[in-house]
Order: structure tokens, then sequence, then C-alpha cells
């Protein structure tokens, strides 16, 4: 196994059916929400952190209105103050991921991986989520996003993946996208030299589409249910996987299917670099194509302090 | 035999092969590869005979260069001193392409409950760190020495040299008064090396262990918490694609001297501490891919078998008087560029002094005044230096914008009242 003291976790979500562009970014979105409050990265859902800033915003707004003319009032006091700004900082931080991600999956077709990890530097994580995006698959109906998002959590949760994980500390939250070296990916910085770490606990969550092809089916859940990673599923680790002689012949498949896929995308542009010579190229050549792309935001973790005291002092009435 | 010997002194000195290294930050947001870049920029040392000496140039003639590339730089050339300026067939040019990274020091701790982070933790390149190796003076050779410190080592290690033969220990120990650099010497080194080994290592890492964090509240338990340390560092070792750099400052308060230790002032926990220490250096030094910086001003109290351990101890001594001109000089020019010093007007390097003779004239009598002030204020620490000219600001200036003649009047008032309150806090 590539990996040195943790085995990944592994995690595969079936669709039936295609998930179009904007949708894979939704996917991700809805992913970095899930692993930020999971994994105490933030205080409440982000949603009811939103909620909440929203209904500040209004009252402020209020209070400032109702002000107008008097005496300035005395302030809220220090620490509150500072857990409001970490607060909006956060949220201001995750808007603006999701806002690029949405982006950046909108223009750039062939995103195949996303990695969100947890912890000091993105190369010396805590926990690193990686989320392998399906392709592949052409036929077939298209889901909804409803449809989407419920077949995701469904097996995340029924699945249990962060069940036996212990409390974390705060700390930072970073987003990388892999995706050719010739896209015009925007915002997100090239970071060429960023592999994938084997530090900490490594979570995969692997997403395929596979409504038409049942054979491709039968391969997956052999693989998963062997001992080895079904990362094979992205052209990335072919080379590292391939060596295992009888799984070599269905990730080929496989990746015939990821640069076709690739490849009706970009027919329209004709590029130097086409995806036609990815195609048609050995595995090797592709794979230096793809690099990861860093988000320049980091999200900090935070804690909700008075919650905690809040928390500390209903225990007290039960002790 | 006459005639050979001759002949011997017409061909080329086969001494060391003349390397100049150029180092080129490629731009953050740029997707093109290392070796294109490269190619270019060889073109462009090719295409003009440009100055072999220390340089900087941002901007460029070339599209290619200008889209993908912030800044070429070449330093520590080794062709200053020499009377010919020798020709680019003669040396060669090697091109270190990288790209910084943005994030500040991450923390790392030990313990999940404690809150106190035992290490700093910089990714490298790192943008902190830009352009600290260049405003490092120093008189001798310190800072070539250093890289061929790490180059030679990494040959040993590449050559499979049987350590149990030859050995070392890959700690390097940098000593010396309050103020004169060692610490940004040490972090700069890294920088450094990374840049210099972009193409061998993807990239590197800085950690600055915080050494009182690895004192334990428990009795005995510190000892483990300096074992933890160093099993985060192993983590980070264990990536045979990143240069691993540990910086331990002031390290002479995790290495004590057991002996006087011994003497019964000192709790035994102290002794565990050092004794972990040392045993975890000598496991760590297997490993290709890593550097122990550490730096102390109190050398009496090192322990000697960590002193022994140390394959460079080099001593960092107050700047000599052409140090403190070189550092003078260049915190003038930065406050020529801030619009402080208005305005602008030439001032001469220590070179070209020379070369005039140190006669004065128009051209040279600020130079020379500066020369002056740079005499005078030999014995203070580079730290002082760097701070003098915002000191002879506040105290003997106060306008927004002043000429250069004036400045310097003031910064030499700065530097005599520099020793007057050195001598009072004497007397006292």
């Amino acid at each position: 196994m590539p990996f040195g003291k943790h085995s990944p976790l592994t995690c595969l979500v079936e669709f039936d059916g295609i998930i179009k562009g904007q949708l894979r970014g939704n996917i991700v979105t809805e992913m970095l929400k899930y692993v930020l409050y999971q994994r105490q990265q933030i205080p409440q859902t982000y949603e009811q952190l939103k909620q909440q800033e929203q209904l500040k915003q209004q009252e402020q707004s209020k209070q400032d209105k109702q002000q107008e003319g008097e005496t300035l009032q005395l302030k809220r006091k220090g620490p509150q103050k500072l857990q409001v700004r970490k607060l909006s900082e956060a949220l201001e931080n995750i808007e603006a991921l999701f806002h690029n991600i949405n982006q950046a999956f909108s223009n750039v077709n062939y995103i195949n991986q996303v990695v969100i990890t947890l912890g000091g530097t993105p190369i010396s994580p805590k926990e690193t989520y990686i989320i392998k995006l399906p392709g592949g698959v052409f036929e077939g109906s298209i889901l909804s996003k409803k449809e989407v998002i419920q077949t995701l959590f469904r097996t995340l949760i029924s699945q249990d993946l962060l069940g036996d994980f212990r409390n974390m500390s705060t700390t930072n939250s970073y987003v990388l996208l892999q995706a050719p070296r010739n896209s015009e990916m925007q915002w997100f910085e090239p970071k060429a030299a960023y592999k994938l770490p084997n530090r900490g606990k490594i979570i995969e969550v692997s997403l395929v589409c596979n409504q038409g092809s049942n054979a491709l089916e039968a391969d997956l859940t052999n693989v998963s249910s062997s001992d080895f990673e079904i990362s094979g599923i992205s052209p990335l680790e072919i080379s590292t996987v391939s060596t295992e002689g009888t799984l070599c012949n269905s990730l080929n498949d496989m990746s015939i299917n990821d640069s076709s896929f690739a490849s009706q995308d970009v027919d329209k542009e004709v590029s130097p670099n086409s995806p036609d010579a990815m195609a048609t190229s050995d595995v090797e050549g592709h794979d230096s194509e793809f690099i990861w792309y860093q988000a320049p935001v980091s999200v900090r973790g935070f804690r909700d302090k008075r919650a905690s005291a809040k928390m500390s002092s209903c225990m007290d009435i039960w002790a | 035999m006459d005639e050979i010997g001759e002949l011997g002194e017409m061909l080329p000195v086969p001494g060391e092969p003349r390397v100049l290294h150029v180092d080129v930050c490629q731009d953050p947001c740029s997707t093109v590869k290392a070796a294109s870049i490269k190619e270019h920029v060889k073109r462009l040392f090719h295409k003009r005979e440009c100055p072999l000496g220390d340089m900087k140039l941002t901007e460029f003639n070339d599209e290619f260069l200008t889209e993908h590339v912030k800044c070429i730089e070449v330093t520590d050339s080794e062709f200053e001193d020499s009377t010919q300026s020798p020709n680019l067939s003669s040396i060669t040019v090697e091109v270190h392409v990288y790209q910084v990274h943005k994030g500040g020091p991450a923390q790392e701790d030990l313990d999940e409950e404690e809150e106190l982070a035992a290490a700093n933790h910089w990714l490298l390149p790192s943008s902190d760190f830009q352009g600290m190796w260049e405003n490092l003076i120093f008189d001798s050779h310190i800072k070539r020495e250093l890289l061929q410190y790490a180059s030679t080592t990494l040959l040993f290690s590449d050559c499979n040299v049987d350590s149990n033969i030859i050995t070392w220990n890959r700690v390097v120990l940098l000593h010396g008064p309050p103020g004169t650099g060692k610490t940004s010497l040490c972090k700069a080194l890294a920088q450094k090396l990374c840049i210099r080994m972009s193409d061998r290592y993807s990239y590197g890492q800085l950690i600055e262990i915080n050494s009182h964090s690895l004192f334990s509240k428990w009795f005995s338990e510190s000892g483990k918490l300096v074992m933890k340390m160093f099993q985060k560092i192993q983590e980070l070792i264990d990536d045979s694609d990143a240069l691993v750099c540990v910086l331990i400052d002031e390290v002479e308060s995790l290495t004590s001297a057991r002996k006087s230790a011994m003497s019964g002032s000192e709790p035994s926990d102290a002794i565990r501490v050092v004794n972990a220490l040392l045993t975890q250096i000598d496991q760590i030094k297997r490993y290709p891919n890593v550097l122990i910086l550490t730096t102390s001003n109190v050398t009496g109290a090192i322990d000697l078998a960590f002193v022994d351990r140390a394959d460079i101890k080099q001593y960092i001594g107050p700047p000599s008087p052409e140090a403190i001109f070189k550092i003078l000089h260049s915190c003038i020019s930065e406050l020529m560029r801030a619009g402080i010093i208005s305005p602008p007007q030439q001032l001469l390097d220590l070179k070209a002094l020379k070369m005039m003779n140190f006669v004065k004239n128009e051209l040279t009598s600020l130079s020379l005044m500066l020369r002056q002030i740079a005499i005078e204020s030999y014995g203070l620490s580079g730290r002082t230096l760097r701070k003098l000219p915002f000191i002879a600001h506040a105290t003997f200036l106060q306008s927004s914008k002043v000429g250069l003649e004036k400045f310097l009047s003031a910064l030499d008032l700065a530097v005599k009242k520099q020793f007057s309150d050195r001598n009072d806090l004497e007397k006292d």
C-alpha cells in the first residue's frame, strides 16, 4: 500500500445517472459544509451560521436606525466582538470558496478530484478528504440536484464514515482541485508540486455514475470488496495500481472512458495538447498533465465560546 | 620541462568550475513547466552579455517571461572580486525556478488538549522569507560556505558514502553575540536551499521548534515531549520529496550542559531532555533530506556532546566596517525608494570608491561620509545597524522629506548616541 500508518477509509457513492457540470460543484460544496461541521471546524451548520449572521445584520441595521441622533451606547464586550469577527471572517471565506468552486466547475470541464485537508498546512494535514468525481458514463438519465445530494448523503451517513473519529481541535481547512495543466483555472493557484499527503487520516469518497454499464459495475464491486483501493477510477492513480495484474483490464477500460469523456468536452476547441492525443497516449503521459490547484483562502476553524460556556453550565446542573 | 610548465600556465586554470546560480521566481498563477522557463532564461543570458554581478531583474523584453516570471535574481556571484570579467562561455548558468507559498506559519501542536503550539511550520519557499538572504550581509564567505556544506551533504548521501566510515551529522550551529543575524540566516538558508534544490525536492519545510514548549509540567515527561516532537518531524521526513529544515533557536535551553546539571542546580528532567535530543538527532541523521539548524548566544552552556555533533560551528560576529557600509548603503537606498530621502542621489559602493582611491571630490564626498560613519559604528550589531536609520529619523529629523547630506549627519549623531547609551548602560 502506498500509505504508511493509516490505510485510507474508502466510501463508494453510486449514482444511477449522469451528473452534469454544475452539479459536480454542488457536490463539492455540500461535502465541504459537511466536513466543516462534522469535524468541529464550525460550531453550527453552515446554513445556521448564515442565518444567524443575517439576523444579526438586520438587528444591527435596526439598532443603527434607532441610535441615529442619540448618543452612542456602549458597544458589545470585547470577546463577544471577537467571536462575531471570527464568525464573519469564516463565513466570508467559505462563501468565497463556494463561489469560486462553482465558478471553476462551470469554466473547467474536467476537474477529476477535489481534496479538502484539515490541518496546519495542506502538506501536513491531520485529515484529508479526497473526493473523486465521476467521469465516464454518458448514457442515462440526468440527475437532479435533489437526487444527487440525497444519494450522496444517504451513502455517507449509512456507511458512517466519520463515526469513530475523535473530536478535533480547530485548525485550517484547505481546498484543492485537480485539473489539467492547460486549463483556464482562475482564482485557484497552481501547485504543480503538490501530491496527496500520506500523513494523518485519509478518507476517500469515490463518486461513480454507473448506469448502462453493468459489467463495469460488477468490476467495481469486485475491486472495492478486495483489499485494493478503488482509487483506480481516476486516471491519476492508475500508474500506481496497474501493477496488480488482474485489475489492469478493468482499470484501463475505465481510463479510456475517462479520456473519451474529456475529449468529448473539448472537441470544439482544438488545443495543442488535445485530449485526443491523451486518449491514445499511455497513462504515464496523461498523468503529468493533471496538476493541483489550491484555493488561495483557507477556512480557519473556530469554536463558539459562548455556546460551550452555556453547555458546561447546563452540565453543572446535572452534576 | 620548462616549456611544459609554460604551456600549463597558458591553459585555463583547472580550478573549480564556475557556476552562476540564477534564481527565477515564477508567477504564482503561472502553470508553465519549469523546464520551459529555464530555456527562456538561459536564452536571455546567452543573448546579452549582461553584467554577471549580483542583480535583480523584474522587467523583461521576452513576452513569455513577462507573463510567467516575477523576478530573476543573481546573488552571491563569486566574480565580484575577480578583476577580469568572465565571459559566459567559461561558466555554466544554473537556473532554479520556484514558486513561493503565501501562507504564513502554521502551528504544530503536540498535545490535543494543549493549546500552545510546539512548533511553527512553514512551507518553503515562503513569501515570508523573500529577500532575506540577499539582505543578510556577512564578512567572510559564511553564506557560501553554508550552501556548500549543504551541497556536500547531499553529494555524500547521493553517492551512498558509508556513514560508518565517514560521518556527518547534518547539524549546523551558529553562535555569536545577539543581533548578528543568526536566526535570520538559518531561515534564509533554508529558503535558499529549497530554491537551489528545487529540481530535486519539490518543496521544503521549515520547522521552528519552540524549545520551552518541550518542557512538561510533569516530572519526567519532558523527554517524551522531545520524542513526540521528533516523531512529527519524522513524518515530514518520510516524504522523500521534501527537504526538511529543523530550526532550534537558542539551543542552549534544550541542550544545557549536563555537567552543570549534575551539580544539583537543575532538575534531572533537564538532563533527560538533553539525552532525548541527542539520541533523536542520531536517529534523524540517517535521512538524506534533513538539516538541523541551531543558534546560540551562550556557547559555554551547551552540552559538549551536542557541540561535538555539530558539523559546522560557525561564529557570527558583529559586522566589519565593509559590511556595515553595505548595510547602511542598502538602508539608504530603501529610504530613497520610499521617498523619505529626496531628491535621490547616487551613493557609490565600496568597490567604486576603492577604484577612485578614496579621493574626495564632488561625486564621492557623500559616499566617503557614509564610509566614515561605517568605520565609526564598528562594534554595533547588525540588528542595531538596521534600526539606526529609523532612530536617526525619529530623534534628529522628524520631517517627511530630507536631503541625503542632512540625513547622513543625523545618522552620524545616531551612531554616537548608540555608543553613549551603551556606556551609560554599562555604568549602572
